[in-house]
């Protein structure tokens, strides 16, 4: 496994190092499982935008992103697509668009 | 008959098509664009705003677009209480972080569309999914940016909608998403029948 080397202020390290003590854990568990859990967490809200059910603002209040490209950068380089519309509905709403525009 | 207007609600439509060198579809549309001014802000001027920084080259691009189309009399930027409001707070103050600006300043004009001369239907372009339940109305008709290629589709003006889109997230899979060049609106077979459009194909 890799190492991980984090810079923190000794006040802290002792904290930490008491809160692993008193959880019977060591401070690499601590670190590795936090790690997970946020990763986790961020991979379930791109997903879930990805397939429609959570909205753009939501996930990028939730993953904290300042702008919509960053969210998109996320949901694409993670190897999902952004998500539309079924192409069933599309079709319905372009047919639509078409006879109102008097497109043909 | 009154004419429809295509109202812009949200920034997306805007961004995504500028990302594929799309922007001109909108155009093929045939109707009068309105979209609020801080629509326009959101995409244009406000992470250059918030990051002290100069606009880029593609919100400088988008910004002409719009500009140019808005002096022919196809696209029309309405500034509604709520940009005056938003444009007042900037200028008092440029720690100000605008939140929500784009969405309340497109519900104003959707609210106020008859002052701003919209008499007729109303066709959405959005990709927020509030907006279908919001603004259900009996002369309101909803397009997605994907249903909009879907139109450009139908009507022979692009080869494929998901082809764009694939496109889209291509462009987004890269770490600086830099736009694609634009790509002209190839008109020579629009409005083909499925049978034409085939033999052409051939």
């Amino acid at each position: 496994m890799p190492n991980l080397t984090v810079n923190v202020t000794p006040e802290l390290l002792k904290q930490a190092k008491l809160y692993a003590s008193q959880h019977n854990t060591t401070l690499s568990d601590l670190v590795r499982s936090n790690l997970a859990e946020l990763t986790k967490t961020d991979k379930t809200v791109l997903e879930k935008f990805a397939d429609g059910s959570v909205s753009s603002e939501d996930a990028r209040a939730l993953l904290n992103f300042k702008n919509k490209d960053e969210l998109f950068h996320a949901i694409c380089s993670g190897g999902l697509a952004i998500y539309h519309i079924s192409r069933d509905k599309a079709e319905k709403m372009a047919n639509d668009a078409i006879l109102l525009a008097e497109l043909k | 008959m009154r004419k429809c207007a295509m109202l812009l609600m949200d920034s997306t439509p805007l961004i995504f098509l500028a990302k594929i060198g799309r922007l001109e579809l909108l155009l093929e549309f045939n109707l009068p664009i309105y979209l609020p001014q801080e629509v326009l802000f959101e995409v244009t001027e406000k992470q250059a705003f918030e990051n002290n920084r100069k606009q880029n080259d593609e919100e400088l691009m988008i910004l002409n677009f719009i500009r140019h189309h808005q002096a022919n009399g196809t696209i029309f930027v309405i500034k509604t209480i709520v940009c005056e409001i938003a444009e007042k707070k900037r200028s008092e103050n440029p720690g100000y972080r605008s939140k929500g600006d784009g969405e309340v300043a497109a519900n104003s004009l959707f609210l106020n569309r008859y002052e701003y001369g919209i008499n007729g239907p109303a066709l959405l372009l959005y990709e927020d999914a509030d907006i279908e339940v919001v603004f259900n109305r009996n002369d309101v008709h909803f397009l997605t940016t994907y249903a909009a290629l879907v139109a450009m589709e139908k009507i022979h003006v692009i080869e494929s909608a998901d082809a764009e889109w694939e496109a889209l997230c291509k462009v987004y899979q890269e770490k600086n998403h830099q736009a694609l060049p634009r790509r002209p609106v190839d008109r020579s077979n629009r409005g083909d029948t499925e049978y034409q459009s085939k033999i052409r194909r051939r």
